[in-house]
């Protein structure tokens, strides 16, 4: 058995002359709790479709659970739950959903199902149509994790919900999916949330995985170095990833090596200030946020 | 389940055409001959025929118009709402579900429309109770071929009409039923205007009347002699929209 859970190689999708997801390569481990970053449009949504064969790729290979989406959708489907548009049958309530929806699933659990609907307080004989979106929001995970998925999908499940129900949410993810071991794969922008459960990352944008790899070693290697005075020449520094000029000093992040980079950069008579490290929300802006040409795709575990 | 969503949605159209078809036969009888009763004497058998076939008339629209109803149920309703990404990401294909929601809404007209003739021969049995055949251009046929041929017509009708709507709504989600209807209107304005410029040019009628003449006093009984044919054409044209859904949900992305 592969030991990933979704693997892309060079995975395309074109809508006419718009490339949403231009040359992914992705890999998820199984078991893993998986942040898929990138801003609105960056292909993130395209992706979970195309992997799940709601969507046709137009070239690449992919596979996930160890089967390709093009010929398996349905067995892909079976084994996975997934939250993609918020919006279900729209006259059903929440028992008329999950009666709908146990029929298609034969490891099905009615006694998870009432249970998340307790601990996410929904009104399960309300209609769909009468829900807030948080209470849809939650309907959706909770009919996705109900039937004993081994990969969870998820696409920005918490746009539009308070704190208190995103905080209710990520402890269900958490405590009730993630922790037995089976694959949680979440797209988001907001990253707050994506860094307080995700073990691994990867950060698309303009349909290309520009960084991938598990977050501790993403905040551990990035580091910001500052200087006095006016940037260096280091085009060819091969883990730089930015360099700022403004009021007296310059600032470099650098994705690995920072102790190096700096005794480089004091070998070049520069005065280095500090070196300080990154969360990954400075990580997410210095790699897509302002759009460098320098910043090559990197796997870095 | 899928069979469980189709019911919980076209339970009340299925409820209301049974209980207007029943209405319909009533008003139509009490208007006729005054009520259920037996009518004394001997019974023009040529009066018979004429019964049914005025009968037939209202139940062929409201048969077509059910069609149209059960067509606009299932897939492209699901698509219309925006609920399609959630339906197709449970693990069937899609072609399970196109012929899914065929079958379950083509049960539902047959059931209705075996429904409306057996009440419609039930209430030419009790008005002339010894009537095995009835006379069709003078020519003796069976209450049973005539029964038998009704069912068929007005399921073909329906399935026509249904297929016609399914694929229009799985093509153009919540504008599909008035797109149907658009293509079936410019049809019919159309049609006379081709048999005026080009007389030579027969167009099949959409509603399936010439069909329904077979039985008319005043058409040749010959013109019934290519009704295999006919069935044929007509039964390949109905399956031929459910058969276009599918193929175009197979190509389409789901969004």
């Amino acid at each position: 058995m592969n030991d990933l859970a979704i693997e892309t190689h060079a995975l395309h999708k074109h809508y006419g002359d718009i490339n949403a997801v231009d040359g992914l390569d992705m890999h998820v481990p199984r078991g893993a709790v998986y942040g898929f970053l990138g801003r609105n449009g960056a292909g993130k949504t395209t992706t979970i479709r195309v992997l799940t064969g709601l969507a046709r790729a137009t070239g690449g290979d992919m596979r996930v659970l160890d089967l390709d989406p093009r010929t398996d959708s349905v067995a892909i489907l079976a084994r996975t739950g997934l939250v993609i548009e918020k919006m279900l049958i729209p006259s059903m309530t929440g028992n008329d959903l999950v009666r709908f929806n146990r029929g298609f699933f034969p490891r099905w659990s009615d006694a998870l199902a009432q249970k998340y609907a307790e601990v996410l307080e929904l009104d399960m004989k309300r209609k769909f149509k009468k829900l807030s979106t948080g209470d849809r929001t939650k309907l959706c995970l909770l009919l996705a994790l109900s039937h004993g998925a081994e990969l969870i999908l998820l696409d920005e499940p918490t746009a539009g919900l308070d704190p208190v129900v995103t905080d209710q949410l990520l402890r269900v993810m958490v405590e009730d999916f993630a922790n037995e071991g089976r694959t949680l794969f979440l797209s988001s922008h907001h990253l707050s949330e994506v860094e307080r459960i995700a073990e691994w990352v990867g950060i698309i944008d303009h349909g290309k995985l520009l960084l991938e790899g598990r977050l501790d070693d993403m905040r551990a290697n990035f580091r910001r170095v500052r200087v006095v005075g006016e940037a260096q020449p280091l085009a060819a520094w091969p883990d730089l990833v930015s360099a700022n000029t403004g009021e007296g000093t310059t600032e470099y992040v650098v994705r690995a090596d920072a102790d190096a980079f700096a005794a480089h950069l004091r070998s070049q008579g520069a005065t280095v200030l500090d070196v300080t490290p990154l969360n990954l929300s400075e990580i997410f802006l210095e790699v897509v946020g302002k759009g460098k040409p320098n910043v090559s795709m990197e796997v870095l575990a | 389940m899928y069979l469980w969503k189709y019911w919980r949605e076209s339970r009340i159209t299925f409820a209301v055409g049974l209980l207007l078809v029943g209405l319909l036969l009533w008003a139509v009888l009490k208007i006729h001959l005054g009520g259920l009763h037996r009518l004394p004497g001997d019974v023009s058998k040529q009066n018979l025929a004429q019964l049914y076939l005025v009968i037939a008339a209202p139940l062929t629209l409201l048969v077509g118009f059910l069609g149209l109803r059960f067509g606009s149920f299932g897939v492209g309703r699901d698509l219309g709402e925006g609920s399609g990404s959630f339906l197709f990401s449970r693990p069937r294909t899609r072609a399970f579900f196109v012929w899914s929601d065929w079958v379950y809404g083509m049960t539902q007209l047959l059931l209705i429309v075996l429904a409306a003739n057996a009440m419609l021969a039930w209430a030419i049995h009790r008005i002339a109770p010894d009537t095995a055949v009835i006379l069709m251009s003078r020519q003796p046929v069976s209450m049973l071929a005539i029964f038998c041929l009704h069912c068929t017509s007005g399921l073909l009708l329906a399935g026509l009409i249904f297929g016609l709507i399914y694929f229009s709504s799985v093509l153009a989600r919540r504008h599909g039923v008035q797109l149907a209807i658009g293509a079936v209107l410019t049809f019919e304005f159309f049609k006379p205007v081709v048999q005026h410029y080009w007389p030579q040019i027969i167009l099949p009628n959409f509603t399936l009347t010439e069909f329904s003449f077979t039985l008319s006093p005043t058409m040749p009984v010959g013109f019934a002699d290519h009704l295999g044919l006919s069935i044929a054409l007509r039964a390949t044209l109905a399956l031929a929209f459910p058969i276009a859904a599918q193929l175009l949900l197979q190509q389409r992305d789901i969004d």
